[in-house]
C-alpha cells in the first residue's frame, strides 16, 4: 500500500465532510481530495477518485441505485454509508454494484480500515449489509444455497465470521467464500438493471436524451 | 356528527329487548282490559237476578279492575312483573273466578254473566309469558281447576254446561301456549338485534381507534422524520468527533443518538410501543454503561403479546449486562427479525466468551434467560467458546 489513495465523499451534510477531512489528515495512506454534496455536482468536477463515500439519500432526492452506477461509470468503487441503513435502498446499492455498506455511527477506525480493504480488493461486507441481504424477500431476490443462508444471519446477527463458519461447521475459509459468493450474486442479480441505467446515462451525456431508449 | 349521534341512539345496547318488554307489558294490559269491560255490557242488561249475591259480584268487579290497573302500571314501569306480581295476580284470579262462579246461579256460571272467565284467560296468559314454561303451566292448571271449581254448579243437573267450560278450559291452555311462543319469538328477534347492534357499535368503536392510532402515528412519523434529519445527524456527527469535544461528550452524543435511531426505525415499522422500541430502550440505557451498541430490525409482528415484549426486553438486558461485565470490549449486536408470526432476537460480542460447558459466569447467566424466556414459552441458545465471542439466541413463536 505504497501509494496515496484518492478519495472523494459525496453527502449534502457539510459537518460530515469537513469531519471526514480532518479524519483523513490524519491518515498517513489515504487523501481526501473532492467532496460534493450531489453526484451530479461530483460528476462536473471531472474527476475519477479510487474510491467515493456516498451517502445513501441525498438531498436532492437522486435513486441512490442509479448514484452508484453513475459513480462506477466513472471509474470509482463506491462505499455507501447512512445513518439508519434503509433495507431497500441498501440492497439496490449493492446490486448496482457498490463495493459496501456502512453505518455511519462507526468511527473513523472502521471507515479507513474499509477503504483499504476496497483497494486491496478484499472488503468484508458490514453486519448490516448482511442483515439487509438475510431480509431481502422479494420475489426476484437472488437464490442463496441453505449454507449461505445460515452463515449470512449468524453474521448479520453480529458474530465474527469465524464464529459463524464453526457455528454452521465449515472453515473460515470457506465462510469468506460464502460471503463473496452471495456478493457476487447480487451484483450478477443487478447487471441488466445496471446496464439499462447505464445506456440511459450515456443517452443523457452524449444530450440524446429524447432518442427512445433502447 | 349529527348522524353519527343518531346511530349512536340506535345502537345502545339492549334497546331492542327493552322495547320488546315493554311492548308485551302494554299488549297483556289491552288485553286484559278487553277481558274485563264486556261484562259492563251484560251488567248493562240489568240481569242481576242471576246472582246470589248482585253486590258482593259487582265489588269483586271493581276490586278487580283497581287491582289490574295496579298491576299494569307497574309492570309498564318496571318493564315485566316480577314473579310474585305475577303469582299475587293468579291468586287475585283463583279467589275471583271461585267466588264469583259460586255467586252465579246454576246455568249462569259458564254464561257472559261470570265477568271472571276472560281476564282467567288473561292470567294464564300473563304467567306463560312473563314466567317462563314451567311456572306458566303450574298457573294454567291452578287457574284451570280454580275456573271448574269455581262452574261445578253448571256441571250437573238437568243441562249440564259441560262443553262449554270444557271449551272454556282449552281456550285458557291454546292461548297461553300460543302467546308463550308468540312472546319467545319476539325476544329472540331482539335478542339477535341487539347482537347486531352491540357488533356494529363495537366495529364502528374499533374503526375510530383505529383511524385515532393512524393520525397519531402518521404525525409521529412526521415528527420523527424532523427528527432524523436533524436530531440524529447532529448527535451521530459529534459522537463520531466532529465540533472537537470532549470523549465523555462524544460518547454521550453517541448514545443519544443509538437511543434516537431505534426509535425512529421503530417508528417506521408503525409500531411505537413494540419490541422494537422496547430494545431501543434496552440498548439506551446499556449505552450509559458505555456499550457501543448496533441495532438492526426487520419485520418484528406489530401485536406481539406485552409479556413476550418484556421478557424479550429483560433477556436482552441481562445479556447486554453480561457483554459489560465479562466480555471485555464495549461493542455489542442486538437484532430482531420477525419470522411469520414468531421472533428471533441475539445479542453478540467480539469479546473474551467463556466455555459453556463449565460452570462460572457463563452457567448462571443460561440458567437465567432460559429461565426467563420458559415463562412466555419462548428459549434461549447460548454459543460462546473461549476467545470466540458470545452469541445469545431469544426465539419466541406463537
Amino acid at each position: 500500500m505504497g501509494d496515496m489513495i484518492t478519495v472523494g465523499a459525496i453527502d449534502d451534510d457539510r459537518m460530515l465532510l469537513e469531519m471526514l477531512k480532518s479524519w483523513m489528515s490524519a491518515v498517513p495512506d489515504i487523501e481526501l481530495v473532492h467532496t460534493a454534496a450531489t453526484v451530479e455536482e461530483y460528476a462536473r468536477l471531472g474527476v475519477c477518485d479510487q474510491i467515493v463515500l456516498l451517502d445513501l439519500n441525498l438531498k436532492d432526492d437522486s435513486p441512490p441505485a442509479e448514484n452508484v452506477v453513475r459513480l462506477t461509470g466513472l471509474g470509482c468503487k463506491v462505499l455507501v454509508v447512512s445513518i439508519i441503513a434503509d433495507q431497500r435502498y441498501v440492497i439496490a446499492t449493492l446490486e448496482a454494484g457498490a463495493e459496501g455498506y456502512l453505518t455511519k455511527s462507526h468511527g473513523p477506525d472502521a471507515l479507513v480500515t474499509s477503504i483499504r480493504q476496497i483497494v486491496a480488493g478484499e472488503l468484508t461486507p458490514s453486519p448490516e449489509l448482511a442483515f439487509a441481504v438475510t431480509r431481502d424477500n422479494r420475489p426476484a431476490r437472488p437464490q442463496l444455497s441453505p449454507q449461505e443462508s445460515r452463515l449470512l444471519s449468524y453474521y448479520a446477527r453480529g458474530m465474527t465470521l469465524d464464529s459463524a463458519a464453526r457455528r454452521i461447521g465449515v472453515s473460515p475459509r470457506t465462510a469468506e467464500d460464502y460471503l463473496n459468493r452471495v456478493k457476487k450474486k447480487y451484483e450478477e442479480a443487478g447487471r441488466p438493471a445496471r446496464t439499462k441505467l447505464e445506456l440511459a446515462q450515456c443517452f443523457r451525456e452524449d444530450g440524446l436524451e429524447d432518442e427512445p431508449p433502447l | 356528527m349529527r348522524h353519527s349521534r343518531r346511530v349512536t341512539k340506535d345502537l345502545e345496547p339492549g334497546a331492542a329487548a327493552r322495547g320488546t318488554e315493554g311492548w308485551l307489558v302494554g299488549a297483556l294490559g289491552l288485553l286484559r282490559a278487553a277481558q274485563l269491560l264486556p261484562w259492563l255490557a251484560a251488567a248493562a242488561e240489568g240481569r242481576w237476578d242471576t246472582y246470589r249475591s248482585p253486590v258482593l259480584v259487582a265489588a269483586l268487579y271493581v276490586a278487580y279492575a283497581c287491582w289490574a290497573v295496579l298491576l299494569f302500571q307497574n309492570g309498564r314501569r318496571h318493564q315485566g312483573f316480577p314473579a310474585w306480581w305475577v303469582t299475587a295476580d293468579v291468586a287475585v284470579n283463583v279467589c275471583c273466578v271461585i267466588a264469583v262462579g259460586s255467586q252465579c246461579l246454576p246455568g249462569y256460571a259458564t254464561t257472559w254473566q261470570n265477568w271472571t272467565v276472560g281476564p282467567v284467560i288473561g292470567a294464564a296468559i300473563l304467567s306463560m309469558v312473563f314466567c317462563g314454561w314451567r311456572a306458566g303451566i303450574v298457573a294454567c292448571v291452578t287457574l284451570s281447576a280454580a275456573y271448574v271449581i269455581g262452574v261445578r254448579g253448571d256441571l250437573t243437573g238437568p243441562a249440564p254446561a259441560t262443553g262449554t267450560a270444557i271449551g272454556n278450559v282449552v281456550s285458557l291452555l291454546a292461548f297461553s301456549c300460543a302467546a308463550g311462543f308468540f312472546a319467545e319469538r319476539l325476544r329472540s328477534t331482539a335478542r339477535r338485534t341487539d347482537l347486531a347492534a352491540a357488533e356494529a357499535l363495537r366495529a364502528r368503536d374499533a374503526e375510530a381507534a383505529a383511524e385515532a392510532r393512524r393520525a397519531r402515528l402518521e404525525e409521529r412519523v412526521r415528527q420523527y422524520g424532523l427528527l432524523h434529519d436533524n436530531v440524529l445527524t447532529t448527535l451521530t456527527l459529534l459522537g463520531a468527533g466532529a465540533g472537537g469535544i470532549s470523549p465523555e461528550l462524544r460518547e454521550r452524543c453517541t448514545m443519544d443518538a443509538t437511543f434516537l435511531k431505534a426509535l425512529v426505525s421503530a417508528i417506521s415499522d408503525a409500531s411505537p410501543d413494540g419490541l422494537n422500541a422496547a430494545l431501543g430502550r434496552v440498548t439506551y440505557d446499556q449505552g450509559l454503561l458505555g456499550l457501543q451498541i448496533h441495532h438492526s430490525h426487520d419485520g418484528v409482528a406489530q401485536d406481539l403479546p406485552g409479556a413476550v415484549v418484556e421478557a424479550i426486553a429483560q433477556a436482552v438486558k441481562e445479556a447486554l449486562n453480561n457483554v459489560v461485565k465479562h466480555s471485555m470490549t464495549r461493542e455489542a449486536w442486538v437484532t430482531a427479525e420477525g419470522h411469520g408470526s414468531g421472533v428471533v432476537v441475539s445479542v453478540a460480542d467480539h469479546g473474551c466468551g467463556f466455555d459453556v460447558t463449565t460452570a462460572g459466569p457463563g452457567l448462571g447467566i443460561t440458567r437465567s434467560l432460559r429461565q426467563r424466556m420458559a415463562a412466555v414459552g419462548g428459549e434461549v441458545d447460548i454459543d460462546s467458546r473461549p476467545g470466540q465471542g458470545t452469541y445469545v439466541e431469544i426465539r419466541w413463536a406463537t
